[in-house]
């Protein structure tokens, strides 16, 4: 009773602090809108090539065995397709650009919690932690590395244990391959607690590293089931409310305009929500 | 008949009177003439007939003793080599093979130690050591045998070895060798060693090259056809003719190439089995103290009739039936195609489970089975069979070389089983026309010039389609014919893929250049493409006039499906003929749904089926998936970073 207390009072403490800095919250909607337009420009001419090939499905005319052969002939076109490489390589350019973006983004989402009184001038929350920007570009590089390298190794993984799956139909690969899935989500949560509490603790005037072991501390040890399940709730929740939007809305444009705008939303709660739930000041 | 075991055989009579030629002279004498069945084998041996099938080149008599201990094979061999072209010889070439599992070989360099999803256990490698190498005058040439590389220079391969001959051999001389060697067995992989009791002895002895003459596979000067053993490659040699004497424990029961010409009585609990076999490129051999053995005649089968031995591992006894009923239906089939199998006798080995490497491989007169862990109701048990007695015709009779044509005997024994499986499982042609080949390369490469993901894809399933493709041409009698004449032409000859052509030229009376310049020495493959589909209103109301816009690359001169779906659900067939290309096909219906050229994949010449489908999409849809699916990456990246 007395956690849910907290985390209820956690949740509204964000959720305030959300309100309170808007600014934020539309400075993220815009920069999501931007890239979307930009990934939107890039897989555009790829799915005008790709739609008119996909396979109706219907195997009552068609042998079934048609399609697992496409899918294999598809599958390797795509990936010695050099026009899919082009995209790869241009979508692998847009990652890169919003990774550089991410110490800038950074010293916007947390200078809400050094303000002396909330504020949604940009220029006073870029005054107040302007000086932590090599600190913040420290995380991002290291978090970069962190996501890249993990989402790197789960998909050489995912691909093994799918070739094993499909070609020698193994039972034990299809179960660690959801077990793969269920690390690779408590790793996400996991690791998305520690890099927000990590730059909070910057925010909050911690050094790099001990920020690092504050967040680690929290993250372990202090709250370890919040820490984990935080994150995984308010991704699915965000993402089943995208999804709806997308459903209900009358346009793909409107519908991508509404989602972009929702998406910083659960982000910017949840980042408040967990340094609230997670501070030291909290009874 | 029933299944025997080894311990079940007793001589009686024989066997003691045998035993006294034995005490006398050991071991040329100690092989006593097997029991009855063994007689009935020696009355027909091809190696005894005045006339011969081949130009036998070469003679080998080997005695070979298994330790079962050691896992190692000790032998000696006499070689005798016929000089069959015009120039002296001052050189010979020996192949090693058991040295392609020694570490640092080109075999396992290739293979990376891997072989049809078989896994080599590094812990037992094998190897082959020559310990005598003399000529029939007493010439010691063992310090004069070098290990040469010829098609990679990679020094720590031992596979393959010159030896400089003191004095030239001349034209018709016949040169005589004294070899002495010691194979160390693998854990048996890629055809070749141990697995528990069980032994599988192929490429095992120090074996001669092929010398090949002038003319012979459109060479201009005669010479050795030297190649190294590489991961991919498979077998090439010289038609002679082969006496071996197996010694093993007596427990043991023994598989060989050719007719058992002997087995001795038990003698301090060994025994030698002795096998001769004339018009044969090969010679191996498998033995187990657990072989199942049975073995039926069918006298329909081949000139003078054929005895079929199966020798079974115990996991299998409920696939006995199966092995010997598609042994006799094959043979059947395959007598009537292309012509009569001359050898009177067919062995067919089952491995023990777990002894994979050993399994589906050809020998001359002798295949081996997929290993026992194959589920005995499988129609694997069927294909396997199948597909190795073909190489009896292209591997084993017509003999093209495997290391440099390696499509000629793969592609002709996959096309083979394709028919002939489909005989009994009308599906699996189907089927294997469906497998994907998703890197086509020229068919005419040698076999190491493939990598491991190419080599089985073009070699053994684009070179079938091929075949059918030719097929598709000349219609199924033609082909028939054209196969038929081109065993008969060439057996015991070694041709090559142009003598192929100048048979498929000959029989079928059409020129094939064109067709062998795309789909063989390139790998070009047919591809059939539905372009797009052009819609304009037609007199009833709601109905279009559709003009599909085909293309091609490769086109062979077919009629081809095309599989439309209307928007109102109904669907219908148009064919569609690939020499049409520049007009579109014009149908008329309600608006289209989507567009399927040859659904089924019936076409053999086509592996590029992506574009085979259409279905009209409107450029408002591509914005929407084009809107949701970078929203949806971008959500991804927001979180994750």
């Amino acid at each position: 009773m007395h956690t849910a207390d907290n985390l209820l009072q956690a949740l509204r403490s964000g959720w305030r602090m959300l309100l309170d800095s808007w600014s934020v919250w539309l400075l993220l909607a815009v920069v999501s809108l931007f890239f979307t337009g930009l990934e939107q420009r890039l897989l555009h001419p790829a799915l005008a090539q790709i739609l008119p090939r996909i396979p109706p499905p219907d195997t009552t005319v068609v042998p079934s065995e048609s399609y697992v052969v496409l899918l294999m002939e598809g599958t390797h076109q795509m990936y010695t397709s050099e026009a899919v490489h082009r995209l790869g390589a241009a979508l692998g350019l847009v990652v890169l650009l919003k990774w550089l973006l991410q110490p800038f983004l950074g010293i916007f989402v947390f200078s809400p919690l050094s303000q002396p009184a909330p504020t949604v001038s940009y220029y006073l929350l870029w005054r107040q932690l302007a000086h932590r920007f090599p600190a913040f570009c420290a995380v991002a590089v290291i978090q970069g590395v962190c996501v890249g390298t993990t989402v790197a190794g789960a998909g050489i993984l995912g691909s093994y244990l799918a070739e094993d799956i499909v070609w020698a139909g193994q039972i034990s690969s299809l179960v660690l391959l959801l077990l793969s899935l269920l690390a690779a989500g408590a790793l996400f949560s996991w690791g998305f607690s520690a890099f927000t509490l990590w730059q909070a603790a910057l925010a909050q005037g911690e050094r790099l590293w001990s920020g690092a072991t504050r967040a680690l501390k929290t993250t372990f040890r202090r709250r370890p089931v919040l820490c984990m399940a935080l994150p995984m709730a308010f991704w699915l929740l965000s993402t089943s409310l995208a999804a709806t939007l997308q459903m209900f809305s009358p346009t793909a444009k409107w519908s991508i305009l509404l989602a972009c705008a929702w998406l910083p939303l659960p982000f910017l709660w949840l980042t408040y929500t967990l340094v609230a739930a997670c501070s030291e000041k909290q009874p | 008949m029933s299944f025997m075991r080894s311990g079940n055989i007793r001589y009686g009579l024989i066997g003691m009177l045998s035993l006294l030629v034995i005490l006398a002279a050991w071991p040329a004498a100690d092989a006593v003439a097997a029991d009855g069945r063994a007689d009935r084998f020696a009355s027909t041996g091809q190696e005894d007939t005045a006339q011969t099938l081949s130009q036998r080149r070469v003679a080998y008599h080997i005695d070979v003793k298994l330790a079962p201990e050691t896992k190692q094979l000790v032998g000696s061999e006499r070689i005798a080599w016929t000089h069959p072209g015009r120039k002296p010889v001052q050189e010979l070439y020996f192949h090693l093979y058991p040295n392609a599992f020694a570490e640092g070989s080109t075999f396992l360099q290739e293979s990376g130690g891997m072989l049809r999803r078989d896994r080599m256990d590094r812990r037992y490698p094998g190897s082959m050591e020559i310990t005598a190498l003399r000529l029939a005058d007493g010439t010691n040439l063992l310090p004069a045998l070098e290990y040469v590389q010829p098609d990679d220079g990679n020094t720590n391969d031992r596979t393959f070895a010159r030896v400089v001959l003191p004095e030239p051999v001349l034209p018709g001389e016949t040169l005589e060798l004294d070899v002495k060697f010691r194979v160390q067995l693998p854990k048996v992989f890629a055809r070749m060693g141990f697995y528990g009791d069980f032994v599988m002895a192929g490429q095992w002895f120090p074996k001669l090259a092929a010398y090949e003459v002038a003319g012979q596979r459109q060479r201009r000067d005669e010479g050795w056809n030297a190649h190294q053993y590489h991961a991919h490659s498979e077998f090439y040699a010289d038609f002679g003719t082969y006496e071996v004497t197996i010694t093993v424990p007596e427990s043991y029961q023994v598989a060989a190439t050719g007719r058992l010409a002997a087995v001795s009585e038990p003698r301090y609990g060994w025994r030698h089995w002795t096998f001769t076999a004339g018009d044969v490129h090969d010679f191996a051999w498998a033995a187990s103290p657990h072989f199942l053995v049975e073995q039926r005649h069918y006298a329909e089968l081949g000139p003078g009739g054929m005895t079929v031995f199966l020798y079974l591992d115990p996991a299998h006894q409920e696939a006995k039936e199966r092995y010997f009923r598609i042994t006799r239906q094959a043979m059947a089939k395959y007598g009537e195609w292309f012509g009569p199998y001359p050898y009177e006798t067919l062995r067919i080995v089952v491995p023990p489970p777990g002894a994979g490497g050993a399994g589906g491989m050809e020998y001359p007169t002798l295949i081996t089975a997929w290993d026992a862990s194959v589920p005995p109701d499988s129609l694997a048990v069927e294909q396997v069979v199948v597909h190795e007695l073909a190489h009896q015709y292209w591997y084993g009779l017509v003999a093209s070389n495997e290391f440099e044509e390696p499509w000629l005997d793969e592609g002709l024994a996959t096309y083979t089983e394709n028919k002939m499986m489909t005989l009994i499982a009308p599906e699996y042609g189907r089927l294997t026309n469906m497998s994907p080949i998703l890197e086509p390369l020229p068919l005419s490469w040698p076999a190491w010039a493939y990598g491991n993901d190419t080599y089985a894809s073009n070699v053994y399933l684009r070179a079938a389609r091929v075949l059918s493709g030719i097929e598709e041409v000349v219609g199924e009698e033609k082909m028939l014919e054209i196969l038929r004449t081109y065993f008969q032409r060439y057996r015991f000859s070694h041709p090559s893929t142009a003598d192929f052509l100048a048979t498929v030229n000959d029989v079928s009376g059409k020129n094939f250049n064109d067709f062998f310049n795309r789909f063989v020495f390139s790998g070009g493959m047919a591809d059939y493409r539905i372009v797009g589909i052009e819609s304009e209103p037609a007199n009833e109301q709601g109905h279009y006039r559709h003009h599909i816009h085909l293309a091609a690359d490769n086109a062979l001169p077919q009629t081809v499906p095309v599989l439309i779906r209307h928007v109102d659900g109904k669907t219908s067939t148009v064919m569609w003929n690939s020499r049409n290309l520049s007009e579109p096909l014009v149908v008329e219906g309600p608006a289209v749904a989507w567009a399927w050229l040859d659904p089924a994949f019936t076409n053999p010449m086509e592996i590029h089926h992506v574009n085979n489908v259409y279905r009209p999409v409107k450029a408002n849809t591509v914005a929407a998936w084009a809107a949701w699916l970078s929203y949806w990456l971008e959500h991804l990246i927001f979180w994750l970073f």
